[in-house]
């Protein structure tokens, strides 16, 4: 970034912290600007440091060990035949996994860069407990993440991640909408009503559940099924057996979402009332893949007259990867406006 | 003249947090109903008679919950946390200033495509509640 974008940005910044990607927004009098980096690591032994400082690798060092960062940890992974390791596992921090938390602290850390000013807010994304696997800590999640943001010398608020989406891509709608987060560990779900979450969860089944789930049943792998993903499917014209077993697992994974909003709303019928019909938003890495809408819309149809509100059209997110913390970043500059 | 019966010690009161007491009435409303439900549609007798809706009882359940509890008690959405006082070990120091890293950030910027707007909304919204 130069100096004189820098000396643009305004206080106030959205952090979306995902099992795949990192991504802070900050605003600047022309617009946004987005930091990312992905969200992995890979061990190697001491003796590459000269060669990854030729070749321009992200790098840092821990004890006797080196660590490749971001992309990069995924290219050299796979000339090696090895495995990344990643700080979040489906969506949450892993209590056992100290040295994670402390690359997770670094990426954060080179993301967010300093605070422009003292106190500067920090508003964070917090997914919300997965209704399938009740045993997961998002508590421990949270206050793992709000330590981290805080040590870096912000005022850290945590958000919900759906919501921020809401904020994002339905202000023409009063902040009233439906937010289906389709990312790598975690599918989130928030239900807005006028800035007001009326229901809020998340599901395991999401990218990496996918790509699982579609290297059992050829007999893959998970990287490789991951692989195919972002070289880029078709999800209504798949071309292979692979693409075939992806489209039947997304279709899935959709279909779980749109189930869970029923039988969450079914909890909180009485309790709120929707008067007009609100848009659906999807978003998220997983969403990418092409012509995912139109699936996705395919998909709804059939499940439509079990809907439990109208819902007035369906949708994408402007830019699918930056959704959560642009929405995370109109809550923050709220604060120092 | 013999001594009045000890009066007996107060029960003792235990106050639980909001969403622990939101998440007992929810789970005692579904073990109820989904106890009665085969018993109430095993008692029909004949399609001549009128249907009983299932879903009337759970009406009548909430309002008996709600002669329960205490007012204040609400259906919220979200899933229901740990009591507020049960311990949570935070690791610190994880950030560290003196770590030696490479690292670049891709860096992307847009224009502002609405982003304005949508925070002077917001601001509207919020102050107009």
């Amino acid at each position: 970034m130069t100096d004189k974008a820098k000396e643009k940005e305004t206080p106030g910044v959205g952090l979306d912290l995902g099992t795949m990607n990192i991504v802070s927004a900050r605003r600047t009098k022309d617009g946004v600007i987005a930091n990312r980096i992905r969200d992995a690591f890979l061990v190697m032994p001491r003796e590459n440091r000269n060669m990854l400082k030729l070749g321009g690798v992200n790098f840092m060092e821990k004890g006797d060990d080196l660590l490749i960062v971001g992309d990069a940890a995924y290219d050299f992974a796979n000339m090696f035949g090895s495995e990344v390791r990643r700080p979040l596992q489906s969506g949450l921090v892993s209590a056992g996994e100290i040295d994670a938390l402390e690359v997770l602290a670094v990426l954060v850390k080179h993301v967010l860069g300093d605070p422009k000013i003292d106190n500067e807010v920090c508003y964070f994304s917090v997914p919300a407990s997965p209704v399938d696997d009740p045993n997961r800590d998002v508590v421990y999640h949270q206050g793992v993440l709000q330590r981290i943001v805080e040590e870096c010398g912000y005022r850290a608020v945590p958000a919900n991640e759906a919501q921020a989406i809401v904020y994002s891509e339905c202000s023409k709608e009063g902040f009233s909408g439906l937010a289906m987060s389709f990312g790598s560990g975690m599918q989130n779900v928030a239900l807005v009503l006028n800035t007001a979450v009326g229901l809020s969860f998340s599901t395991t089944k999401s990218g990496d559940w996918i790509d699982a789930g579609a290297a059992k049943s050829v007999g893959s792998t998970q990287a490789r099924m991951c692989a195919i993903k972002e070289k880029g499917i078709d999800l209504l014209a798949p071309r292979t057996r692979d693409e075939e077993a992806l489209t039947v697992y997304y279709k899935n994974a959709i279909e779980h979402g749109l189930e869970h909003v029923v039988r969450e709303f079914d909890k909180i019928r009485n309790k709120f009332m929707l008067a007009k019909a609100i848009p659906l938003v999807v978003s998220g890495g997983t969403s990418k893949a092409t012509n995912f809408l139109p699936f996705f819309q395919k998909v709804f149809e059939a499940r439509k007259s079990r809907f439990p509100f109208e819902i007035s059209e369906i949708r994408s997110a402007k830019d699918p990867l930056d959704a959560v913390a642009r929405g995370l970043l109109i809550q923050a500059v709220q604060e120092h406006d | 003249m013999s001594e009045p019966a000890p009066t007996p010690a107060p029960a003792a009161t235990v106050q639980l947090p909001e969403d622990v007491r939101d998440a007992l009435a929810r789970e005692i409303q579904e073990k109820v109903l989904s106890g009665l439900r085969p018993l109430l549609e095993g008692l029909l007798p004949s399609p001549q008679a009128p249907a009983f809706d299932p879903a009337q009882l759970s009406g009548l359940l909430e309002e008996a919950m709600r002669r329960v509890l205490p007012a204040g008690t609400s259906q919220g959405s979200r899933a229901p946390a740990p009591a507020d006082d049960a311990p949570l070990y935070l690791p610190t120091n994880l950030v560290d200033p003196n770590a030696k890293a490479k690292i670049d950030i891709a860096t992307t910027s847009s224009e502002d495509d609405g982003l304005d707007e949508a925070a002077a909304a917001l601001r509207a919204l919020k102050q107009k509640k």
